[in-house]
């Protein structure tokens, strides 16, 4: 048997045990084309190590000191601890929790929308979420619409409150995540990998209405005509997100930076085609609303947002139960969505045909919202569905 | 009408007590982040160095990388598994940063631009010479597997192979065949490089 490349390389990197060094060392004596192979080796990476060593400072002056490092530091913590709240909603651990603080960001600019007609009871002040619409929209135009706005911006950073009840953990059964959630929790019987379930406490999510701020907001969308409704300044719009419980199966990487994950095979086949099934569910949210906010006028200028025209809208809107539908946006390509029969209820299956297809399906069950989501097609999300016990 | 809006309370300041403070926990023991991070400074900046080749750069993303730590520590059972989580977040920031950066500066790259770094130097023509080389080595680092790319600029800045193990996810045993197939990777890289170079000519 001759050695392997590896064996060689780390022969030559003195980084084998004595052992394994003497058994190596041995061959290599008296092995021909184990040496040869060796001096190739040795070659190349002379060649290679040559090439990197010009990425080496070449000046060791550049380097500052560690007391520059930590000061740099220290303002580093200060400006982030500022800015991370609005860094939060954009992590994709919050990806269910964003859908809903979209919605919330949006009565902003919905808000301003004329003839705030006035609602005679108070019903809906306070609703909670039944059911989900889903409604396709072009996520380049809706960039293009907020992402220049630095209105915008401010408005999430500053009248924008998340507060959280801490950060997620782990537990180790459905019966401990069931106390923690106040709910009894369900988990898929049909899934034959790691399972993780992890509890994300809640969150309440406050948006201050500043009126002032809301039309610079609307000026800058090109619709400054509009007339506000002065009862509304100062008001809040209260989003409660109850505690949530999420149960993952499979290569599932909750952190973007830790890249490939350990273990893996490396040579295997990209990570693109991650191999993550999740079941989310929690309470479902309830949004509070001062009386004067007429909810049906908000969802129609949401929709306009992404890109319906107001006939459209106004259409789409009488189709819709405002006061107990949560619309989901979805992405106007290469993603399709189904009514389903799903847990003895209606759910809504939303399929993306990306590089590896994959599926979430949302329901809602005795107040409980589930989100199901994974690789796949709707056989196997309605599999995974059906054997949740 | 701003006067509703609440907004929050002045932060309060950072100080070097807090970077004292801070501990990070493994589930093992618990360590002072002040500590990894006067072990590590200089190191997870020479990375980053070697990889986006500018220091203020380097040292923003070192500064990325340990807030990283600071704000979200991960829980590993050892102290190696997080010393090597704080070189795979560099390492991954460095190259997503020169990815970001080549899509950026095509049309100059193509254009044959430079940076022109090391004008310090005593002779114009072998300094140019050697800025041309970065930037070719620096654009096959790019175009490679990100993991191969990462072995050999971890390995060249002096890692050993139980911390390139620890940092990039891998058995300790497949380090020496993983960085014959990385240098294999960049030396044909390199000289199909150096052919249209030629033939550009």
């Amino acid at each position: 048997m001759h050695l392997s490349d590896g064996e060689i390389r780390a022969y030559q990197d003195v980084e084998l045990s004595p052992d394994q060094k003497e058994r190596i060392h041995a061959h290599l004596q008296t092995c021909k084309r184990c040496q040869e192979r060796s001096g190739q080796l040795t070659e190349q990476s002379g060649i290679v190590t040559a090439h990197l060593e010009t990425l080496k400072p070449k000046l060791q002056a550049e380097t500052i000191s560690l007391q520059k490092a930590r000061r740099l530091m220290e303002n580093r913590i200060q400006k982030q601890e500022d800015t991370s709240m609005l860094k939060k909603i954009f992590n994709p651990q919050y990806r269910l929790v964003w859908v809903t603080v979209l919605v919330v960001a949006i009565l902003a600019i919905a808000l301003a929308f004329p003839g705030v007609r006035a609602v005679a009871n108070n019903f809906l002040g306070s609703f909670r979420v039944q059911q989900f619409t889903v409604v396709q929209f072009n996520p380049e135009e809706l960039q293009n619409t907020l992402g220049s706005s630095s209105h915008f911006e401010h408005m999430l950073s500053e009248n924008v409150n998340i507060e959280d009840k801490g950060a997620p953990f782990e537990v180790s059964d459905a019966t401990e995540a069931s106390a923690m959630a106040g709910i009894p929790i369900r988990l898929p019987t049909e899934i034959d990998s790691r399972q993780q379930i992890r509890v994300f406490p809640g969150a309440s999510v406050t948006f201050d209405i500043d009126l002032s701020r809301i039309d610079m907001l609307l000026n800058e969308l090109g619709k400054g005509d509009i007339e506000l409704s002065p009862k509304l300044d100062g008001e809040q719009v209260t989003m409660v997100l109850p505690t949530a419980v999420v149960a993952s199966y499979g290569d599932c990487n909750f952190d973007p930076d830790t890249g490939e994950a350990m273990g893996t095979d490396p040579d295997a086949p990209s990570s693109y085609a991650s191999d993550c099934t999740t079941l989310h569910q929690m309470i479902s949210p309830t949004i509070s609303a001062p009386p004067e906010l007429d909810i049906a006028q908000i969802g129609e200028s949401f929709l306009e947002l992404i890109g319906m025209t107001p006939e459209e809208a106004a259409l789409f809107s009488q189709t819709v139960d405002w006061t107990t539908t949560l619309l989901i946006p979805i992405p106007r390509y290469s993603t399709t969505y189904q009514e389903v029969s799903v847990d003895g209820v209606t759910g809504t299956l939303i399929l993306q045909k990306d590089y590896v297809p994959k599926y979430m399906l949302l329901w809602v069950k005795e107040g409980i919202v589930y989100a199901l989501s994974g690789p796949g097609d709707s056989s196997t999300a309605l599999a995974i569905a059906a054997s949740i016990k | 009408m701003s006067a509703h809006n609440k907004r929050k309370e002045s932060p309060v300041t950072v100080t070097s007590e807090d970077l004292q403070a801070k501990s990070i926990r493994t589930s093992t023991q618990i360590l002072a982040f002040e500590d990894i991070f006067n072990g590590h400074w200089d190191r997870v900046c020479g990375v980053l160095y070697s990889i986006v080749g500018e220091q203020a750069e380097a040292e923003d993303l070192a500064l990325e990388t340990f807030w990283r730590l600071y704000n979200r520590p991960p829980k590993y059972d050892s102290p190696e598994k997080l010393v090597g989580w704080l070189y795979r977040v560099a390492s991954n920031l460095g190259f997503n940063a020169i990815r970001a950066r080549k899509r950026r500066t095509r049309y100059e790259d193509e254009a044959g631009h430079m940076e022109m770094e090391f004008q310090a130097s005593t002779d114009p023509a072998i300094e140019a010479e050697r800025t041309e080389e970065i930037h070719r080595v620096r654009k096959i680092l790019a175009q490679m597997k990100p993991r191969n790319a990462k072995l050999l600029v971890l390995r060249n800045s002096g890692f050993s192979y139980a911390e390139l193990a620890a940092t990039l996810g891998l058995a300790s045993g497949s380090i020496g065949t993983l960085l014959v197939r990385a240098e294999s990777d960049f030396e044909k890289r390199y000289r199909q490089l150096d052919l249209t170079r030629l033939e550009g000519e």
